[in-house]
């Protein structure tokens, strides 16, 4: 049941996933269509369903990160998307900068201010959203690896980011409160063969996070592949076990955790620039909770399960929202199902049915070999 | 093999250790020296306080009160990770392995364990020093090479035994601790442990808890009899066979 990802070899299942987000705006269908950003010939695409596969990546992020932990580590985060919402608030208050004087969240600070036009570097952006992600998230490790494990951990990973949630609610003075930051600007790209992110979103946009979110993947796929990750799994079998053979858990578990806060902050980020705008709702429980049965939904033991969940759960929300004003409920509705009846997830299924079949054809293999009288080959 | 095994008078040293369990003493009041080097095995009814006198000594559980030094330094407080860096390893008496990664990963991540503290998210498995052959060697040593591709739950009982051993070797350990090998083995087996520990035991010393009392006989430097959390007597198996206070508590009619 909790194998590691079989292996495969690595270009293979990196080309395949390039391939996936590749096509992936094609797989939302739909009725007006995009520019071709290279020629403005017009596209097959729906501006709309674009947005909706650039939706996917960012939460594709977010799943991957946690599932570092869920998947491989075998801790149960309950509060992931605390580290979405930090990604997300840093990079929209560097670039739109802000001006506090007098108090903030009840607290004299004197003043506070970073004025928009100073710097709104993109990838200035990106260092202070990953930096203060993993900061806070090596602190938060520090406090509760030692202390908690299972339920507790879970426990206290959900009330840390109701903290932040609390925290960017009733900070207004420089997060907006409830309304949060709004018209954040894309700052331009110069230096690419399209200006990205100065368009109006679309297949550009799509396009540009396909690009980032395959970075990451590929690191999260290097990572879980590593000496490093081969220790996390040892942890998730065993982690008295591991600890007896010499390994240090307790360092292993905050790098884990440090690491895994990179990946939703990556989508914080991006979101933030796709979105141009930024909620409380990103460090919501609700956001932490739907990555949960998104990597479920996928697969927790494969390596691309959480990507597909999060593809899936958001196709068949969009679908049902098109169908029955029910459909908040859907996602969670196929969520149960699959619980029940594929608790591998949709990867597990389809990797069921590949077995299933090699085992098929190669009894099939076995026994024509066996009638010619010669050796079977594993 | 281990270059600390004969450097130091006693491998272990316990002073007043003592383990309760809600009032109850498991381990009452131990003060013992463990020389260094030997087979030193460790006998007595069942309850009498072995395992839980292992898991004082590799650090799974802490005392009560009393302390444990290794070689010459206090370990009383440390991790169970750190005094496996410094040399002790063990076996547990429930089999202790990873049932759902394969044989070879198992023995892999042992050998991996003597370079831990490496950035190693950034390096590729391939390059942490010669893994796959250590591994390997280990694997062909305790004699499961075949069995390399399974998953090591899928394996009989006697070859889990067997891998949990090649587990504790991977770091050359000054120490050995080895709760019940033997448990629930075949005679075949039994006998293949018993070669193997004989094997590996020159350059370190092996603490045994056995209960069958014909390998204990034979591959014993000294045996330590312990009764209701306390140590009745130590002694070569010859002593012991003609103790008498070991005779009437738990030997009985077997000398
Ligand atoms: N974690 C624990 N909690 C409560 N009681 C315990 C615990 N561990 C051991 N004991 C008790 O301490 C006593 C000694 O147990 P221990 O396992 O050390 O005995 P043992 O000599 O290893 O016995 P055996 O030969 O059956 O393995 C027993 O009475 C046992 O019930
Ligand atoms: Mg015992």
């Amino acid at each position: 049941m909790m194998k590691a990802p079989p292996a495969a070899k690595w270009w293979i299942d990196l080309g395949l996933i390039a391939a996936a987000f590749a096509i992936l705006p094609f797989l939302m269908p739909g009725g007006s269509l995009d520019l071709n950003p290279f020629t403005g010939h017009r596209l097959p695409f729906h501006a709309g369903f674009v947005d909706l596969a650039t939706t996917i990546l960012a939460f594709s992020l977010l799943a991957l990160g946690f599932n570092l932990l869920f998947g491989h580590s075998g801790e149960l985060s309950f509060g992931h998307a605390m580290f979405f919402a930090i990604g997300a608030y840093v990079s929209a208050l560097f670039s739109k900068g802000f001006n506090v004087t007098g108090t903030l969240c009840g607290v004299g600070i004197g003043s506070l201010q970073l004025h928009h036009d100073a710097v709104n570097n993109l990838w200035i952006s990106l260092i202070l959203s990953l930096g203060l992600a993993a900061l806070s998230a090596w602190l938060l490790a520090r406090l509760i690896v030692p202390r908690s494990s299972g339920i507790y951990y879970a426990m206290i990973t959900l009330a840390s980011a109701q903290v932040i949630y609390f925290l960017a609610f009733h900070c207004s003075e420089l997060s907006g409160g409830e309304d949060g930051v709004q018209g954040v600007a894309r700052p331009s790209l110069p230096g690419f063969p399209v200006d990205w992110l100065s368009q109006s979103g679309g297949l550009h946009m799509y396009l540009f996070a396909a690009l980032i979110t395959f970075v990451a993947v590929a690191f999260n796929y290097w990572v879980v592949r590593s000496p490093f990750g081969s220790v996390l799994h040892a942890l998730r079998e065993n982690r008295q076990r591991a600890r007896f053979l010499g390994y240090d858990a307790n360092k292993y578990r905050v790098n884990a955790f440090v690491l895994s806060a990179l990946f939703p902050a990556l989508g914080g980020w991006l979101w933030t620039y796709f979105q141009q705008a930024i909620n409380p709702d990103a460090g919501s429980v609700d956001y932490s909770g739907r990555v949960v049965m998104m990597s479920l939904l996928g697969g927790i033991h494969s390596f691309v399960g959480p990507m597909i969940g999060a593809f899936v759960y958001w196709d068949i929300q969009n679908s049902a929202s098109q169908v029955t004003r029910f459909w908040p409920a859907a996602p969670g509705a196929v969520f149960v199902v699959f619980v029940l009846a594929a608790p591998e997830g949709i990867n597990g299924l389809v990797e069921s049915l590949r077995t299933a079949l090699r085992r098929r054809s190669f009894n099939e293999t076995a026994r024509e070999t066996e009638d010619a009288g010669g050796e079977v080959l594993p | 093999m281990s270059e600390s095994g004969h450097t130091f008078a006693y491998a272990f040293k316990t002073e007043h250790l003592t383990r309760s369990f809600a009032g109850f003493k498991a381990v009452n009041d131990i003060t013992l020296e463990i020389p260094s080097g030997g087979v030193r095995t460790i006998i007595g009814p069942n309850g009498a306080g072995k395992t839980t006198f292992f898991n004082l000594l590799s650090g799974l559980l802490p005392p009560s009160s009393g302390r444990v030094l290794f070689e010459d330094r206090d370990i009383t407080g440390l991790d169970p990770y750190q005094r496996a860096r410094l040399g002790i390893a063990r076996s547990f008496q429930i089999t202790n392995i990873f049932g759902k990664l394969s044989v070879y990963e198992n023995v892999r991540l042992a050998v991996q364990s003597l370079y831990d503290g490496k950035a190693n998210f950034l390096l590729p498995s391939g390059r942490m020093g010669d893994l796959h052959g250590k591994a390997v060697a280990i694997l062909d040593d305790i004699g499961l090479s075949p069995a390399a591709e399974a998953l090591a739950e899928n394996l009989s009982h006697g070859d889990q035994r067997r891998l949990e051993i090649g587990l504790v070797l991977a770091r050359d350990p000054a120490i050995l601790m080895l709760d019940e090998p033997t448990a629930g083995m075949s005679p075949t087996e039994t006998h293949a442990t018993v070669e193997l520990i004989q094997r590996i035991s020159p350059g370190r010393t092996i603490m045994l808890v056995e209960h069958d009392i014909d390998v204990v006989m034979s591959i014993s430097t000294t045996i330590t009899v312990m009764q209701t959390g306390q140590i009745l007597a130590v002694g070569t198996p010859e002593e012991i066979r003609d103790n008498e206070a070991v005779q009437r508590a738990y030997l009985g009619g077997l000398a």
